[in-house]
C-alpha cells in the first residue's frame, strides 16, 4: 500500500514538475515575443527659429532588460549630446508618462537636448531632412530620431515689427497663450500648425478681447491674444514654432509646446509601427 | 539519530538564512555539509541513500559561487535562476522522502508523524509557488509585485517550518515503537 501510495505521489509531483517547466518556456517565449529588441524613439515635432537656440526632450522606449541608453543626436556630422541625468525622471505618481513604467515589457527614458543657436544655424544651413536625423546609443549604434516634422525657419526682422510681442504663458493643464500688440495695420490670414497637430490643439484667436477667425484684419494699437489649449493625449512630444501669417509674410511667431502622454495602447502602437 | 537530525537543523540554517557581508556570513556550502552528515547519520542503509549524498555532494559544489556573491549578468540568468528552485524542490522532495520512509521502515514512527506533513506538504507548497513565478514576467507589475511578495512570504514561512521541525525532532526521545500491522 505505501509502494502504491509513494508511487501515484512520486507520478503527481513529477506531473506538476512537467507543467512547471513547460509554463515556464511557454511564459518566456510569449515574453520574448513582446520584446521590441532595437530601442524605438518615440515621433517628435520639433521646429526653431534659425536665430534661436532649442531645448527639447526624445522620449525612447526599451526593453526592460536593456541597457542602453541615447548619448547624443546626430544632425549630418553635428553631434549634440544629452543634458544632464535622465534616470530619476520617472519618479512614482510624477507624471502620467510614469504610467507606460508599469508596462510589463518595455521602460519609457528620456534625453534631453539643448542646442545653441550657433549649433541651429549650423544645421539650418546643411538643410538637414527630419528622416536623415539619428540618435546614437551607448553601444554605438545608431537609430531614426523618429522626427515627423524637424524644420528651422528662417526669421525675418521687417516682418517680425508688424506683431510686437507683450507676453506668454501656459500651465499644467495644457493651455497656453500668447499676447501680441499690432504694430501697423495688416491682414492675419493664416496660422501654419502642422495637419498632424491640429486634432490635439483647440486654438482660439482673440482680438480686442472678442474671438475671431481667420482670415481678419488688424488695426494698428489692437491686442492679439492667441489662446491654445490641448483637447486630447498626444503620444509625442512637441516644441513647435508655428508661424503667423499675413498673404505671403510672417508676422510673427507663437510656439506648442508639450510633454508625451503615453498609454500602453500607444507603445503596443509603436511597436507595431516601429518596432522589430 | 537524534545528532542526524540536529546536523540537519544547523544545516538548513545555514541554508536557509543568508547574512550577506560581502560574502554569505552562513555559507549554503557549509549547509549542505552538514546535511550530507546528517542524511549519513540518519538513513545510511536506506537504498537511495547513495544517490542522496550524491546528490548533496553535487549542491556542495553549486552553492560555492552563491556564497561568493558572483553575480550572474547572463541573458540566461532567468533560465538558471529557474533551474536552480526546480533542483531545490526536487531534492528537497527525495530528501524528505527518503528520510521519512527510512524512519517509518525502522520503526521511528513516533519521529516519522512528525516529519510526515513536512514531507507531504513542502513539495507541494514549493511547486505551486514556482508554477505562480512562471507568469510573473506576463502579468501586470503591480500583480507581479504582490505575487511575488507572497511567494517569497510563503517560502520563507516554508523554511521557518522546516528549520523548527528538524529541531524538534532533533530533541524528541528516538523510541521505536511496533508497527501495528
Amino acid at each position: 500500500m505505501d509502494v502504491w501510495r509513494e508511487n501515484v505521489k512520486r507520478i503527481v509531483f513529477y506531473s506538476a514538475l512537467t507543467v512547471i517547466i513547460a509554463s515556464f518556456f511557454l511564459n518566456n517565449c510569449y515574453a520574448n515575443n513582446k520584446k521590441i529588441g532595437m530601442p524605438i524613439v518615440i515621433p517628435s515635432y520639433i521646429s526653431t527659429l534659425a536665430d534661436d537656440s532649442v531645448q527639447f526632450a526624445l522620449y525612447y522606449v526599451t526593453d526592460h532588460d536593456d541597457k542602453r541608453t541615447v548619448q547624443r543626436i546626430t544632425f549630418g556630422d553635428t553631434d549634440i549630446w544629452v543634458e544632464g541625468e535622465t534616470s530619476d525622471f520617472f519618479e512614482e505618481g510624477s507624471s502620467e508618462l510614469h504610467t507606460i513604467d508599469t508596462f510589463k515589457y518595455q521602460t519609457l527614458n528620456r534625453a534631453s537636448f539643448d542646442i545653441s543657436a550657433e549649433e541651429v544655424a549650423d544645421i539650418y544651413k546643411k538643410g538637414i531632412l527630419a528622416e536623415d536625423i539619428q540618435v546614437v546609443l551607448s553601444d554605438d549604434k545608431k537609430i531614426p530620431a523618429n522626427f515627423q516634422h524637424f524644420e528651422i525657419l528662417k526669421t525675418k526682422k521687417k516682418d517680425k515689427e508688424k506683431l510686437s510681442f507683450i507676453s506668454s504663458g501656459g500651465s499644467s493643464e495644457g493651455t497656453g497663450h500668447t499676447k501680441f500688440k499690432v504694430k501697423q495695420n495688416v491682414k492675419l490670414t493664416q496660422m501654419d500648425i502642422p495637419e498632424e497637430l491640429k486634432s490635439y490643439y483647440e486654438v482660439q484667436v482673440v482680438k480686442s478681447y472678442q474671438k475671431v477667425d481667420l482670415p481678419f484684419k488688424l488695426s494698428k494699437e489692437e491686442t492679439l491674444s492667441i489662446n491654445t489649449k490641448v483637447i486630447r493625449n498626444i503620444p509625442f512630444s512637441c516644441d513647435t514654432t508655428i508661424p503667423l501669417i499675413s498673404n505671403e509674410d510672417v508676422i510673427g511667431f507663437i510656439s506648442l509646446q508639450n510633454n508625451p502622454t503615453i498609454s500602453e495602447k500607444d507603445i503596443e502602437n509603436l511597436v507595431k509601427e516601429y518596432g522589430r | 539519530m537524534k545528532k542526524g537530525f540536529h546536523y540537519l537543523f544547523i544545516g538548513f540554517l545555514f541554508i536557509l538564512f543568508d547574512f550577506r557581508f560581502f560574502i554569505d556570513v552562513l555559507p549554503d556550502t557549509l549547509g549542505y555539509f552538514f546535511i550530507s552528515k546528517g542524511i549519513t547519520e540518519i538513513a545510511q542503509s536506506h537504498k537511495h541513500y547513495g544517490k542522496l549524498y550524491l546528490a548533496t555532494c553535487f549542491l556542495i559544489i553549486i552553492a560555492i559561487p552563491f556564497d561568493l556573491n558572483v553575480r550572474i549578468t547572463s541573458a540566461f540568468s532567468d533560465y538558471l535562476v529557474f533551474t536552480w528552485r526546480v533542483i531545490w524542490v526536487v531534492y528537497l522532495y527525495y530528501l524528505l522522502s527518503i528520510l521519512y520512509s527510512h524512519l517509518v521502515s525502522e520503526n521511528y514512527l513516533c519521529l516519522a508523524k512528525s516529519l510526515k506533513s513536512l514531507s507531504n506538504k513542502v513539495p507541494a507548497i514549493l511547486l505551486i509557488s514556482l508554477f505562480i513565478s512562471t507568469f510573473l514576467m506576463n502579468i501586470p507589475h503591480d500583480w507581479a509585485e504582490s505575487l511575488s511578495i507572497l511567494i517569497v512570504i510563503v517560502e520563507a514561512a516554508v523554511s521557518l517550518w522546516m528549520i523548527v521541525v528538524f529541531n524538534k525532532l532533533s530533541k524528541m526521545k528516538e523510541n521505536k515503537q511496533a508497527t501495528s500491522e
